[in-house]
């Protein structure tokens, strides 16, 4: 009896297999709004038309930011009303469906229209960066200000100056690290914004603090505060070993915190990266660091001051010479080259900060020859002028921490090479079969540039050139598209609008002469 | 019932099953021919383009189908497009070096209607068994649209895998 309905089982369904597609599919006539349109005010309805009854399945409409909602379509005649979410911003909007002709067998597809205008999936990110860039790099400074002015300058107060200070020389420190800390504290949500999208009014949300948290950027800042308090916590303690000691741990977070994250702790060799990194910031706050102090100590005619200036001029001469030769580290493991220094954002930040580097380094060697020697022998005069050169040493180190931020927006040269071949290997496809070949490459907005050619590497010569593109992780059915011809074997489409990116699987369908056709499939990342 | 019994039904009912192909297509009626024999098509259309009624079909006759007849059709007009053969064949005790190319019907059919169209020739033994000749049609229609049925499967694909497939006949060995 089991056997019997095994078999009886095993009838049934190779019939309904075999016996399956038996009768027409069915077919979309078209859509309203219509394909690829620009209509002025979101609609509330859509309405696909087919050449026959269908019974909706699956439709999923996918929004100008790529997310997706399953929406529901009901059937009229030989058309299907689906209804479209209110609320929705400007740009393309995709709908996914899928239904079931009269025989049973489901077909799909996606229609797109826009609302305003087209969008493109890359257009829209450059635009989401730009919003909150500003403030980004505004606090990147106040996080430099608190590391290198505020904690430099502790270590400059405990351990070279040996705790003897003005009391105004504290209270400046002291806001330097404060301003360091809320800095840091908006760090964290601005980062979190910029990694999640989104505008200014998210900050009320938890979402981006909690992903600036977790981001390596939050890891650095975390790190980062240990060293303000740190530093905030030496200028508290009595002069002496523990004060410089600690002062001196804060230093070292700072240098620490700096391997954590951004492009240069991620150049490769990262044992060489990370150690000349750590070195540079090390030097940088201890030099950076001392100019703020020392000009309290001279304005104020601080008895230490001549002596600390002793002292700091002889530590700047290695000091010097470390934040040189980790820089130029950093500079060849980024990728630096002559080339890049005047052809990259990178590299012209980078001339930028040489530039006044150097010009500090030339009131550095001022200070030293001059001043600072003039300065332990007395006299007022020697005061002013030292004082003078520190101002403008101060103002050109603020610079140079505006400069260093700007890096936070520009990929260093090693990056650009390495995210331009990725690009060019992950928006290109090439497909090979033993008719022929197409190389499709996809441009900034959509563009698909597709050229074909024959088993013997010549331009194939086609009527007719079709594309469907479909995501199914996404859930998204073909998008069909019809190329147009730009030359012999070289075809475009124009603006395909993206609701998502990831892996596209591409389908030509080239038709050769009439009664000869090429069918290329293949694989597209999109960005 | 009995077991065998059972058995031999259902392999009949695989097997009705089996020589009606998906009718959603246009598909030749015999799914399978000897080589060397003669082969009369049937192109059956189960509809139009999207809904447009048909106004012509043009089938491409494949090289090695020789000595083609089409059925003359109440209401369409025929056209016969001949040409050279790449190779030459021998017919009854002669040699054939040229003949038709490619069919063509011309006339109305709505897209609720079904129609066969019918031509005759002979299958050479330039088939070998276990080969398919594809006999790719184009149904133009109404509103300058048209269906396509050329594609012709890569290895290791099947008509299955396409969504407008050529019509084929398989090619088995003669019988002896």
């Amino acid at each position: 009896m089991l056997r019997f309905l095994a078999r009886l089982a095993l009838v049934v369904a190779g019939c309904a297999m075999l016996a399956g597609p038996c009768f027409a599919h069915a077919t979309l006539l078209g859509s309203q709004p219509a394909e690829g349109s620009v209509v002025a005010t979101p609609p509330a309805k859509m309405r696909l038309s087919f050449n026959e009854p269908v019974t909706p399945q699956v439709f999923r409409l996918f929004d100008p930011d790529g997310r997706s909602a399953d929406v529901t379509a009901t059937a009229q005649d030989n058309d299907l009303l689906v209804e479209l979410p209110a609320a929705g911003g400007e740009g393309t909007y995709a709908l996914s469906w899928r239904v079931a002709s009269a025989d049973g067998h489901p077909i799909g597809g996606t229609a797109t229209f826009s609302v305003g205008h087209a969008s493109h999936r890359a257009a829209a990110e450059t635009a989401r960066t730009s919003a909150t860039a500003p403030l980004i790099w505004l606090m990147r400074i106040g996080v430099y200000i608190g590391w290198i002015g505020g904690v430099g300058g502790a270590f400059f107060l405990m351990a070279v100056a040996a705790g003897r200070r003005p009391a105004v020389a504290d209270r400046a420190i002291a806001a330097l690290l404060g301003l360091g800390g809320v800095a840091t504290l908006f760090s964290f949500g601005l980062q979190g914004l910029d990694e999640l999208g989104g505008n200014l009014a998210h900050l009320g949300r938890a979402a981006p603090w909690l992903a600036g948290l977790q981001s390596p950027y939050g890891g650095t800042l975390c790190l980062g505060v240990v060293a303000l308090v740190l530093a905030a916590l030496a200028l508290r303690l009595p002069a002496g070993k523990v004060a410089a000691g600690t002062a001196s741990a804060a230093l070292v977070a700072v240098a620490f915190a700096l391997t954590l994250s951004g492009h240069a702790s991620t150049a490769a060799p990262a044992w060489a990266a990370r150690p000349a990194l750590a070195l540079h910031g090390a030097a940088a706050a201890l030099w950076g660091g001392s100019l703020l102090p020392l000009l309290l100590l001279v304005a104020t005619r601080h008895e230490g001051a001549g002596g600390s200036a002793l002292r700091l001029s002889a530590l700047l001469l290695p000091t010097v010479a470390v934040l040189a030769l980790s820089g130029l580290t950093l500079a060849v493991l980024q990728g630096v080259t002559v080339a890049t220094l005047a052809g990259t954002d990178y590299g012209r930040l980078l001339a930028g900060k040489l530039l006044l580097v150097l010009a500090m380094l030339g009131l550095g060697a001022l200070n030293r020859r001059i001043l600072v020697p003039r300065l332990a022998t007395g006299g007022d005069g020697h005061f002013r002028h030292l004082g003078r050169v520190l101002m403008v040493d101060v103002c050109l180190l603020l610079l140079v921490l505006a400069v260093v931020a700007g890096w936070r927006f520009t990929p260093p040269p090693r990056s650009i090479a390495a995210a331009e071949a990725a690009l060019r290997h992950r928006s290109m496809l090439h497909i090979h079969t033993a008719r022929g070949m197409a190389m499709i490459e996809i441009g900034g907005h959509g563009d698909l540039d597709i050229r074909l050619s024959g088993a013997d590497g010549r331009p194939l010569a086609a009527q007719d050139v079709r594309v469907g593109l479909a995501n199914p992780a996404a859930g998204i059915e073909p998008l069909q598209r019809q190329a147009t011809l730009v030359a012999n074997g070289h075809w475009r489409v124009d603006g395909v609008s993206f609701p998502v990116g990831g892996a596209w699987t591409l389908r030509l369908g080239v038709l050769i002469s009439d009664f000869d056709s090429l069918s290329l499939e293949g694989t597209l990342t999109v960005p | 019932m009995t077991k065998t019994k059972l058995a031999a039904l259902g392999a009949a009912a695989l097997l009705v099953a089996a020589s009606v192909p998906a009718l959603a297509h246009v598909t030749l009626e015999a799914p399978q021919a000897a080589a060397g024999s003669t082969y009369k098509a049937v192109l059956r259309v189960p509809h139009g383009c999207a809904g447009a009624a048909t106004l012509k079909v043009r089938v491409q006759i494949p090289e090695g189908f020789i000595g083609v007849k089409p059925m003359p059709k109440a209401g369409w007009n025929l056209d016969i497009v001949k040409g050279k053969y790449e190779h030459g064949y021998d017919l009854h005790g002669g040699k054939v070096t040229e003949g038709v190319k490619e069919l063509s019907w011309t006339g109305n059919l709505p897209d609720d209607y079904y129609e066969e169209f019918v031509f005759r020739g002979t299958l050479t033994e330039a088939f070998a068994a276990g080969a398919t000749a594809y006999f790719p049609v184009v149904q133009e229609c109404e509103g300058g649209v048209a269906e396509r049925w050329i594609e012709v499967p890569a290895d290791g694909k099947s008509a299955d895998d396409y969504e407008s497939p050529a019509p084929g006949v398989e090619i088995v060995a003669p019988a002896k």
